[in-house]
């Protein structure tokens, strides 16, 4: 007997009134019991909320697949974002196996991927395939920072990032102090057409911040490596800059190198 | 690599760029095979690669400035000594300006020694045949 709402009918008479409509409450009353755990509603566990069109509010779910909620962090707890939409984990100690929120694999992208704060790309770059490293990363006016690793070797050639993965003619130029080990301090400058980072950039570890403001698009970078022109493990810092305020920077760019030297790692992050 | 070689709607430069998409909408451009996009060059209305020579020409001049910088660099260290001579010899006092001569008589022969190398690299970068000939020219004293 299906569940009926409103069995009884006071001012319609007919024949077995009272039995017919007493069974059928009795039938709804079992209906009613069975949702509930041990067919007793008193318990006010529910067997099966398959779904809700509407919850309005539970002041306390108990548990959700297992976990308790809590706006203080603690081991097994679910922590919501406070009431200005901040995830606060400052209540306590919270360690991260994985170190960032997100880490992108840059590899796979093929089209520019719009960088959130705090997230970083990670790339591998085969220089014996290409000598050219299109990084598909959409830029928008802030901070960056880029590490590049590549292997100790003898290569002689510079390394350079296009932006909007365009050479624009003789519109950087870039300055250098540096020092080779166990010789002088010394210094170099130039105009060149695109972000350069000097030999020692395909030789070694490069540090790079980046300012994409369109009035002041600047890299700076920290580098050690292997200078072939002296056959020497070298130091340098290194400012290029784009000497243009009219051409937006919406696009990192593509990492060319002048030569190849095995595979390199780099790690991109956008900082602010 | 391939590049795609145009004119800057608003900048009037030659540009390169990487990615045939990146080149922007209803600008003409020339599809390049290239060593680097450093190898185009936008000369008389035309835009083009650069010759053997010019790229052979470009490294010299590189390397001569590297070669300049490094120098400075070298002599940098005993400027001291000829600024102190030189003071010596503005006042009139020929005999500290003959005194600090002997003193720093190994640093001058070391600046003189600097100077002769330079001449002698120079020269070599500037015969160079070939870009391999250039490129393994190490610039390193002593």
């Amino acid at each position: 007997m299906p569940y009926v709402r409103r069995p009884f009918n006071p001012l319609i008479p007919t024949v077995n009134q009272v039995v017919n409509e007493l069974n059928q409450a009795n039938e709804n009353f079992d209906i009613l019991a069975d949702a509930f755990q041990g067919g007793n509603p008193a318990t006010g566990v529910v067997l099966n909320a398959v779904n809700s069109q509407n919850a309005v509010n539970s002041q306390n779910a108990d548990t959700v697949d297992g976990f308790h909620a809590s706006l203080m962090p603690a081991p097994n707890v679910i922590v919501p974002l406070n009431a200005s939409g901040v995830l606060d984990l400052s209540g306590t100690y919270v360690k991260s196996d994985v170190y960032t929120i997100r880490r992108i694999n840059g590899d796979s992208l093929t089209s520019d991927y719009p960088l959130a704060v705090g997230e970083e790309v990670i790339y591998s770059w085969n220089t014996t395939i290409s000598l050219a490293k299109p990084l598909y990363i959409a830029t928008v006016e802030g901070f960056y920072e880029m590490e590049i690793v590549f292997p100790r070797n003898t290569v002689n050639a510079t390394l350079v990032l296009n932006p909007n993965n365009t050479t624009y003619t003789n519109a950087f130029t870039w300055g250098a102090v540096g020092t080779f080990d166990g010789g002088p301090v010394g210094g170099g400058q130039g105009t060149v057409s695109g972000f350069y980072f000097h030999k020692v950039g395909l030789n070694g570890f490069s540090k790079i911040f980046i300012s994409t403001f369109r009035a002041n698009k600047v890299c700076l970078c920290l580098q050690r490596g292997y200078n072939a022109d002296v056959s020497a493990m070298a130091t340098h810092v290194i400012h290029s800059s784009w000497n243009d305020t009219t051409i937006s920077w919406t696009s990192l760019g593509t990492l060319v190198a002048g030569a190849s030297n095995g595979t390199a790692r780099i790690k991109v992050r956008r900082l602010l | 690599m391939k590049v795609w070689a145009f004119i800057h709607p608003e900048l009037g430069i030659l540009c390169c760029t990487l990615l045939p998409e990146a080149v922007p909408e209803g600008v003409e451009y020339v599809e390049l095979e290239v060593e680097s996009p450093d190898d185009v060059v936008y000369e008389n209305g035309q835009i083009r690669l650069k010759t053997e020579a010019e790229k052979l020409e470009e490294e010299r001049q590189r390397k001569l400035v590297a070669l300049r910088n490094y120098i400075a660099s070298l002599l940098e260290r005993t400027d001291y000594v000829v600024v102190r001579i030189a003071e010596a010899e503005i006042n009139g006092d020929t005999d500290t300006a003959e005194q600090l001569k002997q003193k720093h008589a190994k640093q001058l022969q070391e600046r003189e020694a600097i100077r002769q190398w330079n001449e002698q690299m120079k020269q070599a970068i500037r015969n160079a045949k070939t870009l391999e000939e250039l490129r393994s020219l190490e610039i390193r004293y002593g």
